[in-house]
């Protein structure tokens, strides 16, 4: 217990301050601590965006995602406490707007001009108009009112404490990192002092510390690859590393370039996550058959534009294309299911409201 | 230096998820219900398109334009029904169909009345145009 608060209290604090904030601003009747509970969600909020924040990325990338990411949860939260409909139905807007931002953060701009057109254009303002259209004098029994407030709001929360911490626990690379830097610069070692320095911390225990603490990070590794890596800790352990170098120098920092090269491989496999084999800061990829985030890579254009002489933004602009291939090849069949599904929709809604005469209790 | 990580998406995902779940379990008003699922449609579109970067493939992206497909047509047959619901109610509150529950489930009560709305001021009226005023001719006047 004590652990679990101590390893995953950023996502279990925000988590605790959002409940007390949606219980206390949920529309009551009487009573209705709005003010409280809106500080309690920005202080939720403060916390959530500050452990987002702690990351070793680009800091336009990162203001960006932070900024779009605390707007679509302020609004989420306006959402689901607003008294009043309308602007309950406006903050979803914002919701809407800050996760296209989001979007484009991740290279889909087709996505986000889909998503704003159609969920801020079209969805919402129908609604809104049948809103206006239902608006009673006056607060209702709809708006006024909330379900069990207390144990909604807990059985949310609970579920993202859990999912939270879950996330963080599978997808947080922040420890990762230092032993993808070391095995970097394993790998880049000239000699073989430089490697020992890195591999061997403890010289009198000779213990690989390098290597024991990989171990705890990676439990997901495979028998044959835990094997293989023992029996490397093992050949560097027992073999005097003095004496190898003296035998075969080049040779054996070939081998401990192997080692890094091996641990960095590992990494890399283990969480396929860790590192994005798409990098979008420079415009290196890995040798994918088609980069759908800038071109594809047999086209790719060149690096200066020819008539201004400047180097070339990388805007995605082929993202359209891409999207536009893949569904007419790959998923084929799916656009017709959508499209059946879209028919069937409308031909349903058109049925279900056009029914008049009815006798209405 | 790497873009954003993956998990940032993916957190900020659950949490809206999530708002959006205990909204649509709160609230009664039906159009915010609406509104709180298509959040939480929004949540998992934000996991689908950051994995699809994380991945470098476009199955994300193609996912998520599905979802926006799906959710047009949600939208129109809610709109369709809860228009329905209101011309029978003549409101949007869920909780007026709370007959439909089951048989041996008891009925929810509102046991607080709703505040009363403060009476507005009455308008003011004009007098008659066209008629001539009626004069009275005050007492001690020197005219």
């Amino acid at each position: 217990m004590e652990r679990l608060i101590r390893e995953f209290w950023p996502m279990l604090l925000p988590t605790a301050l959002g409940f007390a904030a949606v219980y206390f601003a949920a529309p009551r009747v009487r009573g209705s601590k709005w003010a409280l509970g809106a500080m309690l969600g920005g202080g939720a909020l403060a916390v959530f965006i500050l452990r987002l924040g702690m990351m070793n990325a680009i800091w336009q990338e990162r203001m960006l995602f932070l900024i779009f990411s605390a707007v679509a949860l302020a609004g989420g939260f306006m959402l689901v406490t607003h008294k009043n409909p309308a602007y309950a139905a406006l903050s979803f807007t914002l919701v809407i707007i800050a996760s296209c931002g989001l979007f484009l953060l991740n290279g889909a701009p087709f996505l986000m001009a889909a998503t704003i057109i159609i969920y801020a254009g079209a969805i919402l303002v129908t609604f809104l108009f049948v809103l206006m259209l239902a608006q009673q004098a006056g607060i209702s029994d709809a708006d006024a009112r909330t379900r069990e407030p207390f144990l909604a709001c807990l059985a949310g929360f609970i579920l993202l404490g859990a999912l939270l911490s879950v996330i963080q626990r599978t997808y947080d690379q922040r420890k990762l990192q230092p032993f993808l830097e070391q095995a970097r610069r394993l790998m880049l070692a000239q000699d073989l002092t430089e490697a020992k320095a890195i591999l061997v911390v403890d010289e009198e225990a000779r213990s690989l510390k390098f290597l024991d603490d990989l171990y705890e990070l990676m439990p997901n590794l495979s028998d044959r690859d835990r094997d293989e890596m023992i029996n490397l800790e093992v050949y560097l352990a027992v073999g005097n590393l003095d004496e190898m170098s003296k035998i075969d120098e080049m040779r054996k920092i070939g081998e401990v370039r192997k080692i890094g090269e091996f641990i960095l491989n590992k990494g890399l496999e283990t969480g396929n996550l860790f590192q994005p084999p798409v990098d979008l800061s420079n415009g290196k990829s890995k040798p994918i058959a088609q980069s759908p985030f800038g071109g594809t890579s047999s086209a790719e254009p060149p690096a200066v534009d020819p008539k201004t002489g400047r180097p070339r933004e990388r805007l995605p602009a082929a993202n359209v294309d891409v999207i536009g291939r893949s569904l007419f090849t790959e998923y084929l069949i799916p656009v017709l299911g959508a499209a059946v599904l879209l028919l069937v929709a409308t031909i349903g809604a058109i049925v279900i409201a056009g029914r008049t005469g009815e006798v209405l209790r | 230096m790497t873009p954003v990580s993956l998990e940032s998406y993916l957190l900020v995902g659950a949490a809206l998820f999530t708002l959006g779940l205990v909204g649509f379990l709160t609230r009664r008003n039906l159009i915010i219900m609406f509104l709180c699922a298509e959040m939480m449609l929004q949540g998992v579109a934000i996991n689908l398109v950051a994995f699809a970067r994380y991945r470098g493939n476009m199955g994300g992206q193609v996912l998520t334009l599905f979802i926006i497909a799906v959710a047009a047509c949600e939208a129109a047959i809610s709109l369709a029904l809860i228009l329905v619901l209101f011309k029978r109610r003549k409101s949007l509150d869920v909780s007026l169909w709370q007959d439909l529950r089951e048989p041996d489930q008891d009925p929810i009560e509102d046991e607080e009345p709703l505040p009363t709305p403060p009476r507005a001021a009455p308008l003011p009226t004009l007098p008659v145009a066209g008629r001539e005023p009626v004069s009275v001719p005050k007492e001690n006047s020197h005219v």
